[in-house]
């Protein structure tokens, strides 16, 4: 949709005016942040758009750092002018140490061209037929393309300003198979910050239409213990959920059973695991300069040889724990308060080449295209879509999805070789926390190999 | 602007196009104790409107939510019908019975406090070592549909969740049960809540072994709406039947068997937070089966997919302010039976009884078969839970789930705010446990 103002006319008057509210004499402690947002998005099924969409969001914020109920989303600026004053003559600022004011308004500048929807319609069909080559038994396929662009502003009493520019486009194929009684599912995902790459190559959809296919035929494992050697991107979805989240500090600060298991230097893993989250990593969907508090993206080790490092902070949460911000203070967009989250996960590489970890492997599993997760603390299920049989230290047949199910730190601690290569798979999706469900985040690793994981056929 | 005065400025903008205007207003406050201490109160206030047009034999939409030019957006709407759909061909058209959107939504009853300090000290009393988190989440939704087709509905409902965890840390391992329900309704009052936790803290303190994996089970409402309700409510709404993809698609009407499930939608349901009169698309809502005996009796589509598949609208559409409506049940209901609980649990010497699961999303609902993790189950022995079993995993084939024997519990649960439902011995169901 279009606006009545243009979009850096509407930022600029943001800064304008929140800035200048933030400016006064005797305001202290403060936020306030801006944001324009649009994104289009096209629903296909079997080839055909079934939905197409043009959104258009506008919202300030303002509040305390780090106080959730000192915090208001409106969207109109007068209303947040009334909510700044309003929370300011309520509350008093909370104790949070002094910093260097910064100002950056490089990501001032004019939004991305948007790609033509009935080009993106037209791509996203011919990738439909792509996967009734590849599988003819295709019996369902749908396509979620989806483009924003975000432009926000960030700005504090202290005398910080900051303006940057955020691009993503994601695209998520599922493809349903089925022969007589067997069925098939699985799935491309894929995400840049460039539209035209995205859609650049139709080798994620083959590859999927390819493995749904398998998958008719594919034989069940047998449940029980089996070593397993996880992908990168596997392994980056294991970091993301079963401890970047148990390192987030606004959860620790809530849950002190949980703080103490994961008291940092406890050993939660093999000493071969290091873990670390880098939101000033280049080039993938997780990164930023600054996070939602103006804080500077910093890369943050959170377990290290093993043992429990470093949590991520806020700058509530820091000065909590008496430490300093790590710039993970993020919010899905303007509507929410930022909480402690994730950027770029992932396992630090170790010295194992991936054909030296299969050698030592009679019989076990490889497993790659993660479909998520859950844990439960100490526990978790994960899937594993496309998963090889090792025998013999070499990769053989396909055989079908798996859960993996276990104790979360019983299985982190028989890690026994950590693969030497480093490598991120941008998918799409997000991270939800809270009531935020679909913040950008990446993840990766290099291989990894378990011993005794628990598995069972999907 | 009002909700109301931006939805018209929309509607005049039509032009000669058939349009939809969706406008939603929606304020949550969420208040945070732990224990009995305040820990938080959040508002949130959200503002947005959905236009729909139909130019050329295609539908577009486009949304804003903040400041917005109406002509703009039915530009944007056109934009969008370019590469849109051709379905629905035609917007709502029945006037629903509706509240007056000019008068706004009237004051709310003034609420209770909730009774957190009791609750508290209740809970400390039986379990000195539980630490109890608790939520109030209170919400207001108005909404708004005008279309060129003569539709004008608008309502405002208003609900109260409740979300409790009792969290315990055991010899290193931290334990939370988690409790969300409606507040207050028939069956979650203090009592209700306070029984669902203490007896979970008491069945967690003691572990056991499986005897072995051939046991009969039981699963709790909870467990029923992950592994059954969800699932088959998923598999009879719009896109799944749309694209063939449900383990349903196909099965019409027949003659239902004599032991299986009957499985309601009913948004009529008295005190529950998502009934309403007339769907997100305007079209008017009611109760029905989705599946009667085992067999499926209805489904829940909105007008796009009603009309690809050649069938009505069920008045199943839900949406938010920025996106294009989707099917899904309002309130899932399976009515209890004749047995108890206490009855049912001593059905047999010895049974498992799988209260919360983990993974069951995995299994795609095109699969005949279901495959999930138990995070919380409970061997029984004698009719007496004895204590927590690890490890187990669950699997079923869809349709044994469905048409296999059935026995209900009278005692009937909220599992958040979307299903009111019994226990239930599911005999389709199998376990195992990796150790036996």
């Amino acid at each position: 949709m279009t606006a009545t103002r243009g979009v850096l006319e509407q930022v600029s008057g943001a800064i304008d005016r929140l800035g200048g509210e933030l400016a006064r004499p005797g305001v202290t402690g403060m936020d306030a942040r801006f944001e324009v947002q649009r994104w289009r998005r096209l629903t296909l099924i079997d080839g055909l758009v079934v939905e197409s969409a043009i959104v258009d969001l506008s919202v300030a914020a303002v509040g305390l750092p780090g106080s959730p109920q000192r915090f208001a989303a409106v969207d109109d600026l007068d209303a947040a002018s009334e909510q700044l004053a309003m929370i300011r003559r309520l509350s008093p600022p909370l104790a949070l140490p002094a910093r260097t004011p910064v100002v950056d308004h490089d990501g001032l500048r004019p939004l991305p061209d948007w790609p033509d929807l009935d080009t993106v319609a037209g791509v996203l069909a011919t990738y439909h037929d792509v996967a009734l080559e590849v599988a003819p038994e295709t019996r369902s396929y749908r396509s979620f393309y989806e483009d924003r662009r975000r432009i926000v502003w960030y700005g504090s009493s202290d005398g910080t300003s900051i303006v940057q520019t955020f691009t993503d486009a994601s695209l998520i194929a599922t493809i349903r198979t089925r022969r007589l009684e067997r069925t098939g599912f699985s799935f491309a995902s894929v995400a840049a910050a460039n539209p035209d790459g995205l859609l650049s190559s139709d080798a994620p959809v083959r590859d999927a239409a390819a493995q749904a296919r398998h998958l008719l035929e594919a034989e069940a494992v047998e449940p029980g213990p089996t070593t397993v050697v996880l992908d990168p991107h596997m392994t980056g979805m294991f970091a993301h959920e079963a401890l970047g989240h148990l390192c987030e500090a606004d959860y620790l600060r809530e849950r002190p059973e949980v703080a103490a298991l994961m008291a940092p230097g406890r050993t939660v893993a093999s000493s071969l695991l290091t873990v670390v989250d880098d939101p000033s990593r280049a080039g993938l969907r997780g990164t930023y300069r600054y996070d939602d508090e103006g804080t500077a993206a910093r890369p943050t080790v959170i377990v290290e040889e093993g043992r429990v490092a470093r949590y991520l902070h806020s700058r509530a949460t820091a000065a909590h724990f008496g430490v300093l911000p790590t710039g993970h203070a993020r919010a899905q967009d303007c509507r929410y308060t930022p909480l402690v989250r994730m950027a770029n996960t992932y396992v630090a590489p170790g010295a194992t080449p991936f054909d030296v970890m299969l050698d030592d492997v009679d019989d076990g599993l490889y497993l790659t295209r993660p479909m998520g997760g859950e844990t439960r603390i100490d526990s978790f299920t994960f899937g594993a879509n496309e998963v090889f049989r090792i025998r013999g230290g070499r990769l053989h047949e396909r055989v079908g999805s798996v859960l993996l199910v276990g104790d979360l730190f019983e299985t982190l601690t028989a890690v026994d070789a950590v693969g030497s290569e480093l490598a991120f798979e941008t998918s799409a999706g997000g991270c939800a926390k809270e009531d935020q469900d679909a913040l950008a985040v990446d993840s990766g690793g290099p291989h990894l190999r378990i011993r005794g994981c628990q598995v069972s056929p999907l | 602007m009002t909700l109301a005065t931006a939805a018209e400025a929309v509607l005049a903008a039509a032009g000669r196009d058939a349009l939809e205007v969706f406008a939603l207003s929606r304020r949550v406050r969420t208040r945070r104790w732990r224990g009995d201490e305040p820990a938080g109160e959040l508002l949130r206030h959200e503002r947005g409107i959905a236009v729909r047009v139909r130019r050329e034999g295609r539908v577009g939409l486009a949304a804003a939510c903040g400041p917005f030019d109406a002509a703009d957006l039915v530009a944007s709407a056109r934009v969008a019908a370019r590469s849109g759909p051709a379905f629905p061909s035609s917007f709502a058209e029945h006037p629903v019975a509706s509240e007056d959107a000019a008068a706004g939504p009237e004051a709310p009853d003034k609420c209770s406090e909730p009774p957190v300090r009791e609750l508290a000290q209740r809970l400390h009393d039986r379990h000195p070592d539980a630490r109890l988190s608790l939520q109030f989440v209170e919400s207001e939704e108005e909404r708004l549909i005008l279309s060129t087709e003569g539709v004008r509905a608008y309502d405002c409902r208003r609900a109260t969740m409740v979300r409790a965890i009792a969290s315990r840390a055991d010899s290193g391992e931290v334990l939370d049960l988690f409790y969300e329900a409606p507040w207050p309704a028939d069956s979650t009052d203090v009592d209700a809540l306070l029984r669902w936790l203490v007896l979970r803290l008491r069945w967690t303190r003691r572990r056991a072994a499986m005897p072995c994996n051939d046991l009969p089970v039981i699963l709790t409402p909870r467990a029923l709406d992950a592994l059954v309700a969800q699932p088959l409510a998923a598999a009879l709404a719009g896109p799944a039947l749309l694209d063939g993809t449900s383990f349903l698609s196909g099965q019409r009407p027949e003659e239902p068997s004599v032991r299986g499930l009957t499985l309601l939608d009913d948004p009529t349901l008295t005190g529950a937070p998502r009934s309403r009169r007339f769907d997100d698309e305007g079209v008017p809502t009611r109760r029905r089966e989705l599946l009667r005996r085992g067999v499926v009796a209805g489904y829940a589509l909105d007008l796009s997919a009603a009309e690809r598949l050649g069938m009505e609208s069920t008045g199943s559409a839900w949406r938010r302010w920025d996106a294009w409506p989707a099917a899904e049940p309002a309130t899932l209901v399976v009515h209890g039976g004749s047995t108890d609980v206490t009855r049912l649990l001593g059905t047999w010497p010895r049974a498992v009884l799988i209260d919360e699961v983990a993974g069951e999303w995995f299994s795609d609902v095109g699969e005949a078969g279901v495959a999930a993790s138990a995070h919380l189950a409970f061997l029984v022995e004698g009719g007496e839970v004895v204590g927590r079993v690890r490890g187990v995993s669950l699997s079923a084939a869809r349709d044994d789930l469905l048409r296999g024997e059935v026995v209900l519990s009278q005692e009937v649960a909220w599992v958040g705010d979307r299903a009111l439902l019994p226990w239930v011995h599911a005999a389709g169901l199998a376990v195992s446990d990796a150790d036996v």
